[in-house]
């Protein structure tokens, strides 16, 4: 039974901004940019071969 | 404009506190925006009617410039002046508090303003004729880099005086338990814009740098992957605003209440924390990045922020099946609808904008985000129909029906030309299904976007198309006439009223009717 007058933890996740602001801006930076720079950076590098 | 910072009035429709810096910075964020508008409106008519084979109107020199115009005019600084203005909206008077630093928001309207004019001289100057991507190792003049670096820092700055704003209503206790809906979907556009403005203030730096000659080489493929963190989150800070713009729209036109708050807002949460992964559908025919780190970012995290926009598109029309049921409108299946305020600007435009931005632009964003079909779309023109149904149909026609109330409620004008703002969304919104439509019927049939002349006429090796493509081809030309002209209708109807007219009274209740 739920407690009279008692914030849902959910609730309280959903009003915390400053928890949401680095969620939103941890995860794409993560798993988008810092995923893919490291892809990016240790691709091997083309060897131009020809006359 | 100087005002103090404390000075303010009550609205007499809706009770709140409109404080005077709070007005003035709306209202010159606004206007900017419908100048902008008004730029990348004529810019698509031009390339519209270079598309038509017909008329075939620009150069090829023309054409790419005026379409390098257009998505810059519309999809950023039109969008994101007005997003400014909504997001002051969406903290200082939503919450009834004053805005934080105010000084800094005028610096931050000055940085935006000063960086978008830059960016425009040097596309009008044949010295930026880059395109929206402007893709390495294409290179514009450094003004054109440094223009959008100053107009991602100034647009940051703004989100950072939202953010404040919310602290101090907190501290003021201006509002007692959660934020009001609007206010928290706009919080949720305003992380995704903080992450997305880094990428282009991250990206544009060294661009502007290897401009210089400072730096030799910049990669390409880094280059592609930062930039599309800018590049296509900006339409997720649209779409995020765009959101909560329907709720707004939903309350203001029959007093729409979501029937389940903690549903609309666990939504929007999912926004916040995947929709910015979307950005990988851009590099899906990249052969560098690996296909673990492009399922991830286009397949399981993305889909939570489609789940996200499902629960939207289902609450919204349900908020507004609950308030005209309980207004009487119970006789049959859709008397609700039927007898809903058809008329008034606000509601076609919110009903539009949901119907193009949900059912085109939506399921054709899902389907030609998988890596299979993106190879077979992604540089044709049905992708340029995918994205005008979102940006066109969904955000900007949400934006549109916006302001024909924030006239009268915040800038304290009566509307003219009632009966032209109440057609507007109308021939607007045909004109777009009409445009994205045929789009997307020569896309798929292999018409190239970004692409100056269609029948290949002074091509080497000659090439012709299926004839149907001519047939969509005229169809989307036709389409982007009339979707100008409601263009049109808009800004005459928006700058006719801010600047002529007549003032309301400071007690006078008046709405669009």
């Amino acid at each position: 039974m739920k407690e009279e007058g008692k914030i849902s933890n959910w609730q309280i996740f959903f009003d915390d901004i400053s928890m949401l602001f680095f969620l939103g801006v941890a995860i794409p930076t993560i798993f988008y940019v810092i995923w893919g720079v490291m892809e990016l950076a240790n691709a091997p590098t083309a060897v131009i071969t020809g006359p | 404009m100087a005002a103090n910072e404390m000075e303010f009035r009550t609205c007499p429709i809706t009770g709140k506190k409109v404080y005077a810096t709070t007005q003035n910075l709306m209202w010159i964020n606004a206007v900017t925006a419908v100048v902008f508008i008004l730029i990348g409106g004529i810019m698509a008519l031009l390339v519209a009617l270079t598309r038509l084979p017909a008329v075939h109107l620009l150069s090829p020199e023309w054409f790419y410039k005026a379409l390098t115009a257009h998505g810059l005019n519309m999809l950023v600084f039109w969008i994101i002046f007005f997003e400014v203005a909504g997001l002051y909206f969406g903290s200082s008077v939503l919450l009834n508090s004053r805005l934080a630093a105010p000084k800094v928001a005028w610096l931050a309207y000055i940085l935006m303003l000063v960086g978008s004019v830059l960016v425009d001289v040097m596309v009008f100057t044949d010295n930026a004729t880059v395109m929206f991507s402007s893709y390495v190792p294409l290179q514009a003049h450094p003004l054109y880099y440094l223009g959008i670096i100053l107009f991602a820092v100034g647009a940051l700055t703004a989100c950072g005086i939202f953010f404040g704003t919310l602290a101090i209503a907190k501290a003021d206790k201006t509002y007692e338990g959660s934020l009001p809906l609007v206010t928290f979907g706009l919080s949720a556009a305003a992380i995704i814009a903080v992450f997305t403005l880094a990428c282009g203030a991250i990206i544009y730096i060294p661009t502007f740098l290897w401009s210089l000659g400072v730096i030799k080489n910049l990669d390409p493929a880094m280059y592609r992957l930062i930039f599309w963190g800018f590049g296509h989150s900006s339409q997720q800070i649209n779409v995020t605003a765009m959101v909560s713009i329907w709720y707004l729209l939903g309350a203001l036109t029959v007093g729409a209440k979501p029937v389940n708050e903690k549903i609309c807002r666990s939504a929007f949460v999912l926004y916040i924390l995947f929709i910015n992964l979307a950005s990988e559908h851009h590099l899906l025919t990249d052969p560098t990045l690996s296909p673990a780190h492009k399922i991830w970012n286009t397949g399981y995290f993305m889909y939570m922020a489609v789940l996200a926009s499902m629960i939207h598109a289902l609450a919204i029309p349900m908020a507004v099946e609950v308030a005209q049921r309980k207004k009487g409108y119970t006789k049959g299946l859709f008397e609700w609808l039927t007898k809903a305020p058809w008329g008034e600007p606000g509601f076609p435009a919110m009903i539009f904008s949901l119907l193009i931005f949900g059912f085109i632009g939506g399921i054709t964003g899902v389907v030609y985000g998988t890596e299979q079909l993106s190879i077979k779309s992604h540089n044709t023109w049905a992708l340029t129909g995918h994205f005008h149904a979102t940006v066109v149909g969904g955000t900007t026609l949400a934006f549109m029906g916006l302001t024909y109330y924030v006239i009268p409620l915040i800038f304290r004008r009566e509307i003219i030309g009632k009966k032209w703002a109440s057609a507007q969304p109308y021939v607007y919104a045909i004109g777009l299904i009409l445009l994205i439509l045929g789009m997307s019927g020569a896309g798929i049939l292999g018409s190239p976007r970004r692409h100056w002349d269609v029948t290949f006429a002074d091509s080497i090796i000659p090439f012709s198309f299926d004839p149907t493509v001519l047939l969509f081809t005229t169809i989307a030309a036709l389409g982007g006439i009339l979707a100008a002209v409601g263009g049109a209708m808009y800004v005459g109807v928006s700058v006719l009223s801010v600047f002529l007219g007549r003032k309301l009274a400071p007690n006078e209740a008046k709405l669009v009717y």
